[in-house]
């Protein structure tokens, strides 16, 4: 799944209605939307507001294999508006911790440091740019993704030419982060996360479900009873994991669970190599 | 080859860097103040890093050479490890490196001649001693020579000093460095080896067992000392008898003669490190059945240990002397 945060309304509006999603929720100024695929928080200005509604997305759909983009605009001294940045290093004016979001793929962006200040400034530099939500992002982000899961990709939209403060022309911005939704799209899909993914097949599901109900395990009988049955899982094809259901008529537990791992031990060392 | 490459601080301007940032011209440049912002945060996927690892070039401070463990040594008086490098070329499943770090990332430590200094200073202490150095520690001796130099600044400082030994561990073919020069009496190029099967299945990235027969047997020919490394051991069916048929491939590739040294050991990691790889690579068979715990570590069930350890232990001594043979267990 993919949760896209973003600042403001404008900003989120082409996200929204490329991947069709509908309004599903606010918390505070915080409002959430969902399609089949992504998600998306616009969640007002500025780092903690970021935070907050990332922590609330993050928290309200429970997911590991989700992918986390912060997409907004940002003003960079030299850079044209309309390029496009992704962050390789995201510090803030208000904390010494820093972060380097890690790449999986490759990036249709080049990467830059994006240092998220409190406040606007028409205050540029050269080899970086600025903004006001990622640090806050990406603090709330990780605790739902590892760090190659979590990006924060800004678009210039004012530049030491052309400062324009806090004051934007919202059809503009839309038109900015337009722009950038085939090269969005191409990026999540040749990103490689796909690949970490497990899925535990319907069989094994089974078995363990009826294992459950037939005998009362202890937390620790639990743990293993879920550990074997996951290995067996990997090691079995359907056929033979159909007939582990013939165990189930053991009288104990104990010699169920000795009778899983047997056949982990039988069938592990056939399936080395 | 690599996409990104982070700079400590202190080494941008080391003429180590500036050779490698001039190779890879390409490469994302990102400063870092020390190389552990980026290597150690926990949330880190190392199985997805794996992919498309970064390099990341650093000064190692203090702790460069350090003793081997007890039970790992070639017969010197002392034996130590150092590492100018951390993680590896290679996708070994076995490889206690898959749990070892949060990154998968490279990290290179450029400044060798740090360690050289050491390495002197550990033989000064006592230079009536024979001291071994192991390196290809927490990283493949040479597979990635032709970017790090290695060989060329380590290799020289062995050549003059005799009361050094080292072994250069690695599953690398790329062995033109070494061909290249005169042999060195005192440096042991050893390779770690497994039959075909074990080597396709979990090796993987590592050049073809063939291939480092290949490069083996040339660098034998060409006069260094040859270690051969059976390291982890793998139980898999039928695995007796491919390990003897193995062994006879090995010493007929590479006749007893030109072998320095053999090791053995069996598979087995610290409980912690195969917890963390079972978690990476959960459909993994090696890290399912007949393990135990024992003393902290995990390794196989004792009887199917001590059965294998032996029987391959047996074959091996079919081929060559006691006074080369070393176990690791």
């Amino acid at each position: 799944m993919k949760q896209f945060v973003l600042a403001l309304y404008c900003e989120a509006k082409p996200i929204i209605q490329y991947f069709r999603m509908k309004p599903c929720g606010k918390h505070g100024q915080a409002q959430f939307f969902e399609g089949e695929t992504a998600r998306l928080a616009v969640t007002g200005v500025g780092s903690l507001s970021s935070a907050v509604a990332t922590t609330v997305l993050g928290e309200r759909f429970p997911s590991n294999d989700s992918t986390w983009l912060n997409i907004g605009i940002c003003g960079g001294g030299d850079f044209a508006i309309g390029d496009a940045f992704i962050g390789n290093r995201i510090t803030s004016d208000y904390s010494r911790e820093l972060f380097y979001p890690q790449l999986v793929g490759k990036s249709p962006w080049p990467g830059i440091e994006i240092k998220t200040l409190n406040t606007p400034s028409n205050r540029y530099e050269t080899n970086r740019v600025f903004d006001m939500e990622a640090f806050g992002f990406y603090t709330a982000a990780l605790k739902f993704a590892s760090s190659e899961r979590v990006q924060c990709i800004k678009i210039i939209s004012d530049n030491s030419e052309s400062p324009k403060g806090t004051h934007f022309n919202k059809t503009e911005i839309s038109s900015l982060i337009a722009s950038q939704i085939p090269k969005i799209e191409s990026f999540l899909e040749n990103a490689g996360f796909s690949k970490a993914q497990y899925y535990m097949k319907s069989w094994a599901n089974d078995l363990l479900t009826k294992a459950k109900n037939r005998y009362s395990f202890t937390e620790t009988e639990r743990h293993q009873l879920s550990s074997r049955i996951r290995q067996l899982d990997a090691l079995l094809d359907l056929e033979e994991g159909l007939c582990l259901q013939l165990l189930l008529s053991s009288p104990k537990k104990g010699q169920f669970l000795e009778q899983l791992q047997s056949k982990i031990d039988q069938v592990s060392r056939q399936r080395v190599c | 080859m690599f996409g990104r490459i982070y700079i400590e601080e202190a080494v941008q301007n080391h003429p180590r860097t500036l050779e490698i940032l001039n190779r890879y011209d390409r490469a994302e440049r990102i400063d870092c103040g020390r190389y552990g912002e980026v290597f150690n945060p926990k949330r880190q996927s190392f199985r997805l890093q794996k992919q498309n690892p970064a390099l990341i070039l650093a000064t190692k401070h203090g702790n460069r050479v350090l003793p081997t463990p007890t039970g790992y040594g070639l017969g010197a008086d002392q034996h130590y490890y150092f590492s100018h490098m951390l993680n590896c070329l290679y996708d070994c499943r076995y490889c206690f490196l898959q749990g070892m770090y949060q990154s998968a990332n490279y990290v290179l430590f450029v400044n060798y001649e740090d360690f050289v200094n050491d390495i002197k200073a550990t033989l000064d202490e006592d230079p009536s001693k024979q001291c071994f150095f192991f390196s290809g520690y927490d990283c493949d001796s040479l597979a990635m020579d032709k970017v790090t130099g290695f060989t060329k600044v380590f290799l020289p400082f062995f050549a003059q000093h005799k009361n050094a030994w080292l072994e250069l561990r690695t599953k690398s073919v790329n062995i033109s460095s070494l061909l290249e020069r005169e042999p060195i009496p005192n440096v042991v190029v050893a390779y770690s080896l497994n039959p075909k099967p074990v080597a396709d299945s979990l090796e993987h990235r590592a050049p073809p067992i063939k291939n480092r027969l290949t490069a083996l047997r040339k660098l034998a020919e060409a006069g260094w000392e040859i270690g051969l490394r059976f390291d982890p051991l793998i139980h898999f069916e039928n695995g007796i008898e491919k390990y003897s048929q193995f062994i006879d491939q090995v010493f007929d590739s590479v006749p007893p003669g030109y072998i320095h040294s053999v090791t053995l050991g069996t598979f087995r990691s610290p409980k912690n490190v195969l917890k963390k790889m079972e978690s990476l690579y959960p459909k993994e068979p090696l890290f399912m059945g007949n393990l135990q715990l024992k003393d902290g570590a995990i390794g196989y069930e004792e009887a199917i240990e001590q059965s294998l350890f032996s029987s391959v232990e047996e074959k091996i001594l079919q081929y060559i002397p006691p006074s080369k043979y070393f176990p690791c267990q």
